[in-house]
């Protein structure tokens, strides 16, 4: 069940008024899981299995952590989670990539071996649901909470649907209590997440959307046969920009509807995105992007490597590792792998600078939100400009394309035959509306950027307020286009 | 939370209203879809025994009423609008409309005897054109056209907002329908049909279990229809016979299995109804004036064929 549909909203609308009407906690967290399970088995019923089943093994494995004493049999609980956890994830994610590069590995030395790729289906949200429990069960053993033994809460907590699917993802450690403690509906907290909510259809069903359309045109899915490697270096980067927005339009679209619902049902989920565009650093773009993601990376990778202690040479390897273990989460291709190699690099850049900076007694450049604006959107640009750099890898289908790709970005973007094709996409109805959307969303998120979502508007007349909703929501229903692509991270 | 729910149905009411003020100061015309309000008015009307024909929108452009009815003494109506409701839904709702003594006329498409796509953004027009048409739709479609349903809000309000400006768009067209349901052929079309060379036909394909799945449906049909004394007609629409050709072993492989294991009435075989292109109107399945008589009449000689009169 997606939630861009009049399903959804119906089945949130239910669910929302049973939960309320119940009076007990227990019930109502097994009303979120029944609901959650439904919600989950509505792509297939058949992942709900895996879910019980991870869900049911890190439940155990964090209780047996938790009442033994002998340090052995706790890390020997701990492996089994973690092993459980990413050999799952490895087998429905990764094995066909493994397989297939180990296939051609042993053909490029000469020795002859069969394909032993299999039809495996991958269940969605996978990647988000065992890195949940997994931060449980290695929190319980590095003592930041004890396990719960309360299977109905904790049940609950891994399958929340608002966020089950794609994220944001919580930490045992502030969300597992939320489901042990009693609620009290908060009539400002339920405003707001229905705020949230209609910024976040906003956000998917006007903007990325519209991009997608945009985007698939130049980087060949949009059926017609025309592929990436026909794209000329201007319009590789019209259509990069175009991606870069609608990646984050859809993504943190689904945060914000996901946030927005839990505030529904009483419960605070963390915040995912903090209009990152605004960055004015590699380094700033990654405490502001998918943020429940980045810091689990921090948590759960970077820091058990030693983080930031040891020499520059020891922070840039750590940084490296752990970005390039983040490009591998968001998908099992060497596109992704490396992307996360080229943000790892930047931000190694960007840390480096970071530290100069400090070193000096001076005050990084990227923390300073006043001073000349000038400098302020250079830094911004170039930023920007090395995400979608970054983009090209993470979007293009092969590796070729993207190198290809990349390659055109700098030698043909000063051709008239370049600009002739990027041309003719401007001028189409999907080209165009990038002009208008794109200035659109950021001035919004300027004047906003201070605030939670920007449409949070709490503080003005309730006149004001309800002109401003219904303004979005007939503009939703009115521009959004007939074909609405599914949420990019589902495929994560 | 009472005060959270107040506040919601306020501004529901308020949007509410804004459709309701939007309605009131619009006017839209009847689109093709909604035809099929006027199609069960008719048949609602239609005096005792009725041929009620049922199919894709080939049946819309096929029949001359008059001629049918004097030749089977059934007044026929047609509850025919588009293909891609399916079959499932053509019997649901005719299964619905017949009463005892009708016929149920089952002209179908060549398409519906292949691997066939339900179009669940027409599914949605038919239920808000007419909400009963609701139960004619198969369960496993409902969540889909629930979810188009948000597309179709999106058209129509944009239409409606359009109007307020005088723009007409072209789905906006008015549709006129005689008395047996069958729409008005009194303008000749702006894009007369030209048969595609074969190198564009469609090529005609089901998977092995489909097409004994759809007679055993028919069957099932069949059976339920004469246990409340309606008798059920299948046949074959009109169509291209340059498609016919070109699709010739699959559609007459199709009319041997029919043969063999239908159960009810068989009007055939499809080669008797595949019309040359001069006799179509706008697509490979729509006749023209001239084409409707000629259909008419060899559908007429073919039922005689049946001995099936009104009693």
């Amino acid at each position: 069940m997606t939630f861009t549909t009049l399903t959804f909203i119906l089945f949130l609308w239910l669910v929302f008024a049973l939960y309320w009407t119940l009076r007990y906690r227990t019930a109502q967290n097994i009303l979120l899981i029944v609901a959650s399970y439904s919600f989950y088995a509505w792509w297939d019923y058949r992942f709900c299995a895996l879910m019980l089943i991870s869900s049911l093994i890190d439940y155990i494995a964090a209780l047996s952590i938790d009442r033994s004493p002998k340090r052995g049999v706790r890390r020997a609980w701990m492996w089994v989670s973690v092993a459980m956890n990413l050999g799952m994830l490895g087998f429905f994610k990764y094995f066909n990539f493994f397989a297939e590069s180990f296939t051609a590995m042993m053909r490029s030395l000469g020795w002859e071996v069969g394909d032993v790729t299999l039809k495996i289906v991958l269940p969605v949200g996978i990647s988000f649901y065992t890195f949940q429990t997994m931060s449980y069960t290695l929190d319980v053993y590095f003592g930041k909470m004890r396990a719960t033994r309360r299977l109905i809460d904790y049940m609950a907590y891994v399958c929340f649907f608002p966020q089950l699917v794609a994220g944001p993802i919580e930490r045992a450690t502030q969300f597992l209590p939320q489901f042990t403690a009693p609620r009290t509906f908060d009539d400002a907290e339920a405003t707001d997440g229905c705020r949230q909510i209609l910024w976040g259809f906003f956000k998917k069903m006007i903007i990325a959307d519209r991009m997608a359309i945009l985007v698939a045109k130049v980087y060949g899915s949009d059926g017609t046969g025309v592929t990436l490697d026909q794209a000329s270096g201007p319009t590789v980067i019209f259509g990069t920009i175009a991606f870069a927005f609608q990646i984050y339009c859809d993504f943190s679209a689904y945060s914000d509807i996901a946030i927005g619902t839990a505030k529904l049902f009483g419960f605070r989920l963390m915040r995912n995105f903090a209009y990152p565009y605004f960055s004015q650093s590699i380094r700033q773009f990654w405490q502001r992007w998918h943020i429940s993601l980045s810091t689990w990376f921090r948590d759960y990778v970077y820091i058990p490597l030693g983080g930031n202690r040891g020499s520059s040479r020891r922070l840039a390897i750590n940084l490296m590792i752990t970005f390039i273990v983040s490009g591998l989460w968001h998908g099992a291709s060497w596109t992704f792998i490396t992307w996360g190699a080229l943000m790892g690099l930047a931000i190694v850049v960007s840390t480096w600078r970071a530290r100069r900076a400090a070193a000096a007694g001076l005050a990084p450049a990227d923390r300073s939100d006043t001073g000349p604006a000038g400098p302020r959107l250079m830094r911004m640009l170039c930023t920007f400009a090395v995400i979608c750099l970054g983009w090209i890898f993470f979007r293009a289908p092969t590796m070729a394309s993207a190198t290809a790709a990349v390659g055109r970005v700098f030698t043909d973007v000063c051709t008239l035959q370049g600009f002739d094709s990027c041309w003719e996409l401007m001028r189409s109805n999907a080209g165009a509306m990038i002009f208008v959307l794109i200035p659109l969303l950021l001035a919004i998120e300027w004047v906003q950027r201070h605030r939670d979502h920007p449409l949070d508007v709490g503080t003005w007349p309730r006149w004001a307020r309800w002109t401003l909703y219904t303004v979005v929501i007939w503009g939703i229903i009115l521009w959004m286009p007939k074909v609405r692509a599914p949420f990019i991270y589902f495929q994560f | 939370m009472f005060r959270f729910v107040v506040k919601l149905f306020g501004f529901a009411l308020v949007q509410a209203a804004l459709v309701v003020a939007l309605i009131a100061a619009t006017e839209m015309p009847v689109a093709f879809w909604g035809t099929t309000r006027g199609k069960h008015e008719i048949a609602d009307r239609a005096p005792s025994p009725r041929m009620i024909i049922s199919g894709g929108s080939s049946d819309v452009f096929a029949f001359d009423g008059k001629a049918l009815r004097e030749a089977t003494g059934y007044y026929p109506v047609s509850l025919a609008v588009y293909a891609g409701l399916g079959v499932e839904y053509f019997l649901k709702e005719a299964e619905r409309e017949a009463r005892r003594g009708d016929v149920i006329f089952l002209s179908l498409e060549p398409h519906h005897f292949a691997t066939f796509g339900i179009n669940e953004e027409v599914l949605v027009q038919m239920v808000v054109e007419r909400p009963r048409s609701i139960f004619h739709i198969p369960l496993r479609h409902l969540p889909l056209v629930l979810d188009e349903l948000l597309n179709h809000i999106r058209v129509h309000l944009d239409a409606r907002i359009s109007s307020l400006f005088r723009r007409r768009r072209a789905h906006e067209v008015p549709v006129e329908l005689d008395e047996y349901g069958i729409i008005i052929l009194d303008r000749p079309t702006p894009k007369p049909y030209k048969s595609p060379a074969p190198e564009e036909m469609e090529v005609l394909k089901a998977k092995p279990h489909e097409l004994p799945e759809l007679i055993d449906r028919l069957n099932a049909f069949v059976r339920r229809c004469r246990s409340r004394g309606i008798e059920v007609v299948l046949a074959m629409s009109p169509h291209d016979r340059a498609f016919y050709d070109f699709n010739q072993a699959y559609i007459d492989r199709v009319h041997d299995e029919l043969v063999k294991h239908f159960e009810g009435l068989l009007l055939g075989p499809p080669s008797q109804f595949a019309w040359p292109e001069s006799y179509l109107y706008d697509s490979m399945l729509h006749l023209n004036l001239e084409g409707r008589r000629i259909h008419t009449e060899r559908v007429i000689e073919e039922w005689k064929k049946l001995n099936l009169k009104a009693p």
